[in-house]
């Protein structure tokens, strides 16, 4: 399959006063043309991070390593140029619509914008194109809703809008961060059936963030986990539930409040920060299968079947028992 | 045993819209129009239902933190209100009933006061309802800081210094260091991780084995509601669709919205090993 984003070697770090931060250390993964790529793990665990590195958004001297888009690195692509992908070719849809939305600005104008600043078509062209997207959106009135303000609207409609801002340009890829966490279950299923849809309309490929596992089983090809900035497993989304290895990947899985046995399963601690180097696997402190290795050298990436990628000493031990 | 703690009579409250009054349309909102549920003592009860159904405006008035437009509600035996009777508890004796009720809101880091630290956002409500000597308060907010799982270190910090769970620990050790009987839980879960979701779910879990008390519990997510409840109410625009035990609710919905609103919680087939 073609490879539309190459992750390579991706380390992200923030200086402060408290020391230098370690958001993202040597991540690499790539995301297929056509393909929904879901990236999971708890709060600080680098995900929306990632997000901002391939928008271009992060200041370029926090970033190292290579962000390939159809062979071209964006790290290294000049403001402007990133401009013209922003938006066009690679969208955001953000977690808090409300916030996202301009609220001084009717629907149609906020969509129209985005046709006029990247030169596609005159106005009528524009105006058609815009009620088509409406249309694809299962936004019953699109004229009606064009002459609306984000505040008349509910947390579903202004979701939706906001996919139809990011699909506007047919971009290659959507990154859609948390794009249902604010949302009720019922709205979710619409947003995520609606996010399906667009995929195979438009053969986009989409980046989903999110720290819900319901959400990535119901619509995800591939899943990513990490945490801490690491990449955990990298696996297509059968292996998480039937075949996974790594303990995080796990526990978050026996996280989900349908496993419940007298109390509900946690993880115990929390996600530590990543001030400072780290000594070991990252994941040592929360571990049930922690032993002397974890503690002093960083697991190496174990490839154990075609797309199914694992950093874990574990599991690089239980294969060497196998080969005696 | 069970005994009846609260009482819910055909509850309403009704909100103007400004504008359609303009427009001269109907301009009531109903945002809870004939509630009426019992709670026993011990059993958890979850109110579910999406954003806009009044579970909140629910709980809001059965905590007194709002007017009633109609219907009464009881707490044990007394009235806090009755409007066909046309009575309403006198303030002073609802502050003090304050004691028994408490409310643990959605979002902890906009109920935490961010100019006290964590020792005085605990130890407020002890010394307004004198709950223990001054000179034992420092010790009293350790001993609830430890039974919800912070460490004694943390008493001189302020909220923005906290995680989103540590910040909800806080809010949590806030109600129950004055020994409450009922607990409102309004989403307490909605802005945590999945992990972080179990623990907090846990320490109200061990909470009630400790202290007998009475949750109501609203929630939108139907994955926490199905273990964590005993018995459970889906409210639509401002009106009961069903209620029952919940595990039962669950395996034999009634309604046709309950239908819809299990059929919408994400990941099914994780459980049912069904793979497209």
């Amino acid at each position: 399959m073609e490879k539309l984003i190459e992750i390579k070697n991706l380390s992200v770090t923030f200086h402060d006063l408290a020391g230098t931060l370690h958001a993202i250390t040597d991540l690499s993964y790539h995301i297929n043309k056509g393909e929904i790529l879901g990236v999971i793990g708890e709060s600080g665990s680098g995900k929306s991070v990632t997000s901002k590195a391939i928008m271009g958004f992060l200041n370029p001297s926090c970033v190292t390593g290579e962000i390939l888009y159809k062979g071209k690195d964006l790290t290294k692509m000049k403001e402007k140029e990133i401009c013209k992908l922003r938006g066009s070719k690679i969208s955001l849809v953000f977690q808090e619509p409300m916030t996202a939305l301009n609220p001084v600005m009717t629907i149609g104008k906020q969509l129209e914008e985005i046709l006029v600043i990247h030169k596609i078509g005159n106005k009528a062209d524009n105006h058609k194109k815009i009620i088509d997207t409406l249309h694809l959106m299962n936004i019953a009135d699109p004229e009606a809703m064009m002459l609306k303000y984000p505040f008349e609207l509910s947390g579903g409609l202004r979701q939706r809008i906001m996919i139809a801002m990011a699909v506007l340009c047919e971009p290659d890829l959507i990154i859609a961060d948390e794009p249902t966490t604010a949302l009720d279950v019922t709205t979710q299923m619409e947003i995520l059936k609606l996010l399906k849809k667009v995929t195979s309309v438009m053969g986009c490929s989409v980046l989903l963030i999110t720290h819900d596992l319901g959400v990535i089983a119901e619509c995800a090809d591939r899943v990513v986990v990490m945490y801490r900035g690491r990449k955990m497993e990298e696996c297509s989304m059968k292996d998480v539930f039937e075949n996974a290895v790594h303990p995080y990947t796990l526990g978050l899985i026996k996280s989900r409040p349908s496993n419940f046995n007298g109390r509900y399963y946690t993880i115990e601690g929390s996600v530590e920060s990543n001030y400072g180097e780290a000594k070991g696997c990252l994941f040592q402190k929360r571990c049930d299968f922690c032993t002397e290795i974890c503690k002093t050298k960083i697991p190496k990436e174990k490839i154990i079947s075609e797309d199914h990628v694992v950093s874990c000493w574990r599991c690089e031990s239980s294969e060497g028992d196998m080969a005696e | 045993m069970s005994e009846t703690i609260l009482r819910v009579n055909n509850l309403r409250k009704d909100f103007t819209n400004r504008q359609r009054r303009k427009k001269g349309q109907d301009n009531m909102v109903h945002a809870v129009n004939n509630v009426s549920f019992e709670m026993q003592r011990g059993r958890t009860l979850g109110l579910v239902g999406e954003s806009g159904c009044g579970k909140s405006t629910a709980a809001k008035m059965v905590m007194g933190l709002i007017p009633v437009d109609g219907g009464s509600i009881y707490y044990e035996d007394i009235c806090l209100v009755d409007t066909e009777q046309h009575r309403k508890i006198k303030n002073k004796e609802m502050e003090q009933l304050r004691k028994r009720m408490q409310i643990v809101f959605q979002d902890p880091s906009s109920c935490l006061d961010p100019r006290k630290n964590i020792e005085q956002l605990i130890s407020e409500g002890i010394r307004k309802h004198k709950i223990c000597p001054k000179n034992e308060m420092r010790d009293y907010c350790i001993e609830m800081m430890d039974s919800c799982g912070l460490e004694p270190s943390l008493l001189m910090r302020y909220p923005h210094e906290l995680s989103g769970g540590q910040k909800q620990r806080v809010a949590i050790a806030r109600s129950f260091a004055l020994k409450p009987d009922f607990v409102v839980c309004d989403e307490i879960t909605a802005a945590l991780d999945v992990s972080v979701q179990s623990q907090i779910l846990n320490l109200l879990l061990d909470l009630k084995e400790k202290t007998n008390v009475t949750y109501l519990f609203i929630s939108h997510n139907l994955e926490v509601v199905k273990y964590f409840c005993d018995d459970i109410i889906i409210m639509k625009q401002g009106e009961i669709v069903e209620r029952g035990k919940c595990l039962e609710v669950y395996e034999n919905p009634k309604e046709e919205y309950t239908k819809l609103l299990l059929e919408s919680i994400p990941g099914q087939m994780i459980e049912q090993n069904k793979w497209n």
